[in-house]
């Protein structure tokens, strides 16, 4: 790509941080295999079905964008980036979902 | 090789080449919500035909969910093995990122093939169309994913450098990215059914 | 210091067709934009006035039916995405990287592919004309008025591949600008210093990332309905045409945004400089862009207020739509006070940026009718919105491009675009402009429907219909002196010197045209306007402006301070973004005609794709010798 001249020793994210420990993925990776045993047995529950399931969808994709996609750790930049469209498709999932079932007779 | 990329005249230490990737991805988010919010408004819209709650069981698509949720920790196992230097490893983590991949696509045909002969095709009602489109999707992005995989594999086996990380870890963030479109794809169409 | 010449291998000096087909210059690739946009606007303009001499008269017989759908399709999308969005995107590539003061954009080869894919795009949608009939169905192409029952022929599948093909272009166009205007801005280039056409097209962008894969999405439905017999937008198996419309217009109102937004960032440049004094209010109108960016994605349903969505959701689409007219406001008074107490030179893009804005206000002010529902309802489908969308996308849009081309022109060839020629131009297009679609208003408040190929006569509407035809010719022949203009200016118009606006930003600090690297020294940058200040504020060396500094001044320790002297990296040539490219266009014509294409296309996207991965990006490093 143009733009200056660039020293290749300095990868991105690691000033200091090539000596980080990684986080534990194994652990991460099972606590998402639990997560998904409660969202399968939740629907057997007679719970509302609803808070739960999103709850446990959003504590998944939290840990997957959090520990496996490092946004924990790296440039806020890719955060701000990625959470940009989120309200937007909110709006567009919303919306529809407002005029499409809220207004059954 | 093109070199990373530290940004000029900011103290961000961002790679152009992850950048890129992320900025994909946000706009991929709005595209499988499209999908997504049609199969929502959609899918219970029957008067013939198998619906939703009779055609779908949670079985393969319980069983997919794990293999892509243990193949994304294969996938960033791969990248740390790398980024520590242990080539091999990260390779042979990137193959079984790939294999758990075919997998799923296979579960995936095998689901499909039952739906078929129960009689689910994309256009026997609205609901087998929207079923179809938005699963489809997701597989056709897996596929595209096991390719990439793949060829980064081969590529490794080739030239390495640490700085090949970046490599790895764009399709890293592109795999992620498809488990996180299943995490939701999970809940609306098979828990939510 | 000794000054500073810097060489490169003859690869980077080459003339001729194949340095072009493989051409990464991010100024290379703008130029093949706008040149692709002004052919397709001959096209698209040809279609108008079609339409027009149609319409001239009642009960005409000349483009009727079917036919008349096609000219009127073909007009609407051509303008939206062959002309408005490329030429746009081509001042962007060419200007932007310069303005940042960097030497290309961050993905190169992926910016070649783009613009492969456009003009690619661009033919495969026109051939529709030759094989089978063009699509009819209107530029927006509601269901189920597009389903494979009533749109038998393959025009709307023209239409849908070609939209997918030209939207791939889009998007990575848009993922280019965002890196590079994030990461590659020259140092002391911070966001709060960034040109606003920079501002501009990163808004853009941005809007681009996240409307796009909205119609993608719905394109893909569409073709699954026409083709594997889906039920997307089929009532009677209980999918809604509706549904269409709503993906559409989440796309279709950010779109109208993205043709508007870097027009606006032009205006922000031109005035300016222009009126020698700097933008007022620059905060004012970046925060602007953002938040037009933004209120522009809430407000899609103000395209359907006549469909029958309950009260509540047309109040809030109608708040929402009223609300983005005042950041669009906040625009407006600045750049009338960026004008007024100004030392005005009133050359010929001043004159174009500046009716730009009186325009544009029109367009706002019925768009501001239109966004309130009783009204909406009596008028739309008429000839008021036509006359709306043409005051906003041509007095706005187009107005701003033309005056844009007038401003880099100089820079971008090394030669001015005449003057004379230029005022001529301005007051046929000014005229003729206002003569066509003023009348339009009104005939929509008398009930003219749109898209309608004639009307009975004992209306009331001839005399408009037949003023606005002649508005048209009269716009039409302003075009002709345009191109005219260009040509002439090419082969013989008057020398520009590196600067010959006295400008404000970084681009006019080398030469014109700049050679293949932009500048041999990135320059350092501590204010807006960087040009400026290193002419007339606190230079204890300052050159007056037929003399601004050049790529080959002594700058390295100078004042200025500028960076050092480095190695500079220039991407070598690549052929595997067009192969790429047509890969995909082969694989879309079998899609619509032979499947024998089907397998070619693919064969070809893996040859493009592979050797395009295994081809390194810089061939060698190249010093500056000093």
């Amino acid at each position: 790509m143009g733009g200056t001249s660039v020293s290749t020793d300095r990868p991105e994210g690691t000033v200091g941080a090539k000596a980080h420990r990684h986080p534990n993925y194994v652990l991460v990776g099972i606590v998402l295999i639990v997560l998904t045993i409660l969202e399968v047995s939740v629907i057997s529950l007679p719970v509302p079905q609803l808070p739960f399931l999103l709850g446990f969808a959003i504590a998944k994709g939290l840990l997957i964008l959090m520990y496996f996609m490092h946004l924990k750790f790296d440039s806020r930049l890719y955060a701000v980036l990625f959470a940009y469209p989120w309200p937007l498709a909110l709006l567009l999932v919303g919306m529809l979902i407002w005029v499409y079932f809220g207004f059954r007779a | 090789m093109a070199s990373h990329h530290p940004a000029v005249g900011s103290e961000i230490a961002v790679d152009s080449r992850k950048l890129g990737v992320w900025v994909f991805l946000a706009s991929e988010v709005i595209f499988f919500a499209s999908l997504i919010v049609s199969y929502l408004v959609l899918h219970n819209r029957v008067t013939s035909g198998p619906t939703a709650h009779e055609a779908l069981t949670l079985t393969i698509p319980t069983i997919n969910t794990m293999i892509l949720l243990t193949s994304s920790v294969a996938m960033v196992l791969a990248l740390a093995h790398l980024r520590d230097g242990n080539r091999r490893a990260s390779i042979a983590w990137l193959l079984t990122t790939a294999w758990l991949g075919i997998c799923f696509l296979i579960l995936k045909a095998v689901e499909y093939n039952q739906h078929l002969h129960e009689g689910l095709t994309p256009s026997v009602n609205v609901f087998g169309s929207a079923y179809y489109t938005v699963t489809g999707f997701h597989a056709a992005h897996v596929a595209v994913g096991v390719i990439w995989i793949l060829s980064v594999a081969l590529g490794l086996r080739r030239r390495l450098s640490p700085q090949n990380d970046v490599l790895v870890e764009t399709v890293g963030l592109y795999w992620h990215f498809v488990d996180l479109v299943w995490v939701a794809i999970f809940m609306v169409v098979y828990l939510m059914r | 210091m000794a000054s500073s010449a810097v060489t490169l291998p003859r690869v980077y000096e080459e003339r001729g067709l194949l340095s072009w087909l493989t051409t990464v210059d991010h100024k290379r690739i703008g130029i093949l934009y706008i040149l692709g946009a002004g052919f397709f606007a001959l096209i698209g303009g040809l279609e108008a006035l079609l339409i027009r001499t149609q319409l001239a008269i009642p009960d005409n017989r000349l483009l009727v039916g079917e036919a008349y759908n096609q000219v009127l399709t073909m007009h609407g999308t051509t303008m939206v995405f062959l002309v408005v969005m490329p030429v746009l995107a081509g001042l962007g590539n060419y200007v932007v990287p310069l303005m940042i003061g960097a030497r290309d954009m961050a993905y190169p080869r992926l910016n070649a592919f783009g613009v492969w894919m456009f003009l690619l795009g661009g033919i495969f949608l026109n051939l529709s004309f030759l094989l089978g009939g063009a699509p009819d169905a209107g530029w927006f192409g509601y269901a189920p008025l597009t389903a494979k029952t009533f749109s038998k022929g393959a025009g709307i599948d023209f239409w849908i591949l070609g939209l997918q093909l030209l939207g791939i272009s889009s998007i990575t166009s848009s993922i280019n600008f965002v890196s590079t205007i994030l990461l590659l801005r020259a140092p002391g280039l911070t966001l709060n210093r960034l040109p606003l056409f920079a501002w501009t097209t990163l808004v853009t962008a941005f809007l681009i990332l996240f409307a796009m894969p909205s119609i993608s999405a719905a394109l893909f439905l569409l073709f699954l309905d026409r083709h594997l017999g889906t039920h997307f937008f089929n009532p009677a198996a209980g999918g809604d045409p509706l549904l269409w419309q709503h993906l559409f217009w989440f796309f279709g109102h950010p779109e109208v945004y993205i043709m508007i937004l870097p027009a606006m960032g032009i205006v922000s440049e031109v005035l300016p400089v222009f009126s020698r004094k700097p933008i007022f209010g620059y905060t004012a109108v970046a925060y602007s862009s953002v938040a037009i960016g933004f209120i522009g994605f809430t407000v899609w349903a103000h395209h359907m207020f006549a469909v029958g969505l309950p009260d509540v959701v047309n109040a809030f689409f109608s708040a929402a739509s009223m609300l983005v007219a005042v950041p669009t406001a906040i625009k407006v008074f600045n750049w009338i006070a960026t004008i007024w107490g100004g030392s005005v030179r009133y050359r010929v893009p001043f004159l174009f940026a500046a009716a730009f804005v009186a325009l544009f206000v029109i367009g706002g002010l019925s768009g501001l009718f239109l966004a309130s529902v009783p009204v909406d309802w009596q008028v739309t489908d008429t000839y008021f919105v036509v006359a709306h969308f043409h005051y906003t996308l041509f007095g706005g849009s187009m107005f701003a491009i033309v005056a844009g081309i007038y401003y880099w022109f100089p820079k971008i060839t090394g030669r001015f675009l005449d003057e004379r020629l230029g005022r001529l131009h301005f007051a046929l297009q000014f005229i003729g402009f206002n003569l066509t679609f003023f009348p339009m208003h009104f005939l929509g408040l008398m009930g003219m429907p749109r898209r309608v190929y004639t009307y009975a006569a004992g209306l009331g509407w001839e005399s408009l219909n037949l003023l606005a035809t002649i508005g048209a010719f009269i716009l039409a022949l302003g075009f002709v002196v345009f191109f005219v203009n260009i040509a002439r200016s090419l082969v013989a118009g008057e020398r520009a010197p590196d600067d010959p606006w006295d400008g404000h930003t970084l681009e006019w600090l080398t030469s014109s045209p700049p050679p293949p690297y932009n500048f041999a020294r990135v320059p350092v940058v501590h204010s807006r306007r960087p040009a400026w200040d290193r002419k007339y504020t606190g230079n204890p060396h300052p050159r007056p402006v037929a003399e601004a500094p050049t790529a080959q001044a002594p700058v390295g320790d100078g004042p200025e301070g500028d960076s050092e002297a480095e190695p500079i990296h220039l991407p070598a040539p690549s052929l595997w973004p067009l192969i790429l490219a047509a890969g995909l266009t082969v694989f879309a014509l079998g899609l619509v005609t032979h499947w024998i294409f089907i397998p070619l296309g693919l064969l070809l996207f893996a040859l493009g794709l592979a050797r395009w991965v295994q081809q390194p990006l810089f061939p060698e490093t190249h010093e500056a010798s000093s």
